[in-house]
Parts: structure tokens; C-alpha cells; sequence
């Protein structure tokens, strides 16, 4: 059976990006798509996540990147999805200093030990969201 | 600071048991790079067939704009309240399937239009981590 697709608004989406804490970030190194889930927190509508030295990531900092969230549940075939699109930068002392003060004090928690010093935000320039609804609930259920 | 080993932490997977993964799931991401340059990720529904991955969609979506063919594909289970789970990364190419490449391939669309293209996902390269007790990050790889 096949849903119904609601297009989500940019409020919603922030809203529902600040629900969840684990994403896929794509970024595209020498033409080479790559895809890794990040854990991650906001500030405000953009995006933020640690990463280290001399990871694939590093073709995220200043550089566009595509960023999703997506809740689905595979026995309804329903959920949401964000995405977002915007320009990856990592947060320095020579950032503006309300962004470094602010994006200090939320500090995204890096879930393994490890050196992560690098913590990028991206600027979002896009978020689009879509959620996928049954039409009828099933009369099995 | 000493970091804890990531041995400890991350175990890699076989091939065979990312395979294994991927055929216990239904929704991944693909990532593509459109004509200039720029990365888009979607949630897919998806099926494995053969060494590779198989996606329907539509005509009109980004995916068209896919630029050189290059792909790479995420799926993963992750338990954020207890900081376990595993991804899988398939890279390959993908292009639109063939009939006979689609031959016995079952694929229901979860969201509505008409899915006219079968795109599939040749595997290049597959890898895969379990994460224990202790959080997980990408490692210098760029993956769990």
C-alpha cells in the first residue's frame, strides 16, 4: 500500500532535527559522494557535529554538504525525513563570537573517546522535509 | 588525554556480514554528487540483488541529476540511548537496470508517484562497523 507524501515546512523541520541526535552527512570529495551518520546537536537551524583530523570529513569544512534525518518506521511505512543543504564550516576563535560562544556552550557531545577538536557547523541554506502517511490505517492492525 | 582504543569500541565487519545487514533492512541513504559538484543524500526503500542494491524512483527527482555515476549508500542501526548499532557503507556506481538485472526483484514503493526508474547500485567497495558500549563517531575513515 502506498502512502501519501505531506511536504513539512522549514519550522517543522528545525523542529523535528531537534528531536533526534544521529544523521547522515554527504559530502563530495574529488567527485566522490560519501555518506557518514554523525551524532550531532543544533543551534538554532544550523547544524553542528565534531569530527577529527585528516577524517573524509574534512571535505566538509567549507564546502557544501547535504545533512539527513529521517524516522521510519518499516512495519507502518511511515516516518519523516529532512534534509539539508548548506555550506559546512568549522567553527574557529576567528568565528563570529556569539556563534563560538554559542556553539561552545551546547559543546556536541562526541559519543566515542577520541580526539575530535574540530567542530563544524553547517549554515543551512536549504531544509526541505517530507512525511509519508498510510492513506487508511490497515485492517489488520 | 589518552583516547581509549577504537579496537574496543568499533569492530569492522566482514563483507559477508554486511551483506547480512543489508538484507535485514529496507531504508537507506544515497548519496550522489550532482553535474556541479554538489552532494545529495535521500532516503531510499531498497532491495539487494546480486553484489549490488536496487532503488525505484521517480523520473523528476534529484537523482536524475546524479553527475558521474558515482554513489554511496548508508544504512544503519544505531540505539542512541545506549550508544550501540552498526552501519554499512556500499560505494559503487549506480545506473538505470536493466530487465534482466531486475529479473526476480521484488521491490514495493513505501511513498507515492510513479517509479518509473530502477536504478541499481553496482558495489565497489562495502564495509561495515558494530559499535559497542561507549558511543560511536566516524573514525579517520569517516565512518562509524
Amino acid at each position: 500500500m502506498i502512502g501519501t507524501i505531506v511536504l513539512l515546512d522549514r519550522e517543522e523541520c528545525i523542529r523535528l532535527l531537534a528531536t533526534h541526535c544521529v544523521g547522515r552527512i554527504a559530502v563530495v570529495d574529488h567527485g566522490r559522494p560519501h555518506v557518514v551518520p554523525v551524532n550531532y546537536t543544533m543551534d538554532g537551524d544550523a547544524v553542528v557535529f565534531r569530527t577529527a583530523v585528516g577524517t573524509k570529513l574534512d571535505a566538509a569544512s567549507r564546502s557544501a554538504v547535504a545533512f539527513e534525518v529521517d524516522d521510519l518506521d518499516r512495519e507502518t511505512r511511515e516516518g519523516w525525513s529532512v534534509v539539508v543543504h548548506g555550506l559546512a564550516q568549522e567553527v574557529t576563535p576567528y568565528d563570529r563570537p556569539d556563534i563560538v560562544r554559542r556553539v561552545r556552550s551546547l559543546d556536541p557531545v562526541p559519543w566515542a573517546t577520541g580526539d575530535k577538536p574540530h567542530v563544524v557547523r553547517i549554515a543551512p541554506h536549504t531544509v526541505t522535509g517530507r512525511r509519508v502517511r498510510r492513506p487508511d490505517p490497515d485492517p489488520d492492525r | 588525554m589518552t583516547p581509549v582504543t577504537r579496537e574496543a569500541l568499533l569492530e569492522e565487519l566482514a563483507v559477508d556480514e554486511c551483506w547480512a545487514l543489508l538484507a535485514t533492512h529496507m531504508v537507506g541513504r544515497l548519496a550522489v554528487a550532482t553535474l556541479d559538484g554538489c552532494p545529495v543524500v535521500v532516503p531510499m526503500n531498497y532491495v539487494v540483488s546480486g553484489n549490488g542494491i536496487v532503488f525505484r524512483t521517480d523520473d523528476g527527482t534529484k537523482l536524475r541529476a546524479i553527475g558521474n555515476g558515482r554513489a554511496s549508500f548508508e544504512v544503519d542501526a544505531v540505539d542512541p540511548h545506549r550508544g550501540t548499532g552498526w552501519s554499512v557503507l556500499v560505494r559503487g556506481d549506480v545506473y538505470e537496470a536493466t530487465s534482466w538485472e531486475l529479473a526476480g526483484v521484488t521491490l514495493d514503493a513505501w511513498a507515492p508517484g510513479p517509479k518509473r526508474l530502477w536504478l541499481r547500485l553496482a558495489a565497489r567497495e562495502v564495509t561495515g562497523r558494530r559499535l559497542d558500549v561507549a558511543g560511536f563517531e566516524p573514525d579517520e575513515r569517516g565512518y562509524l
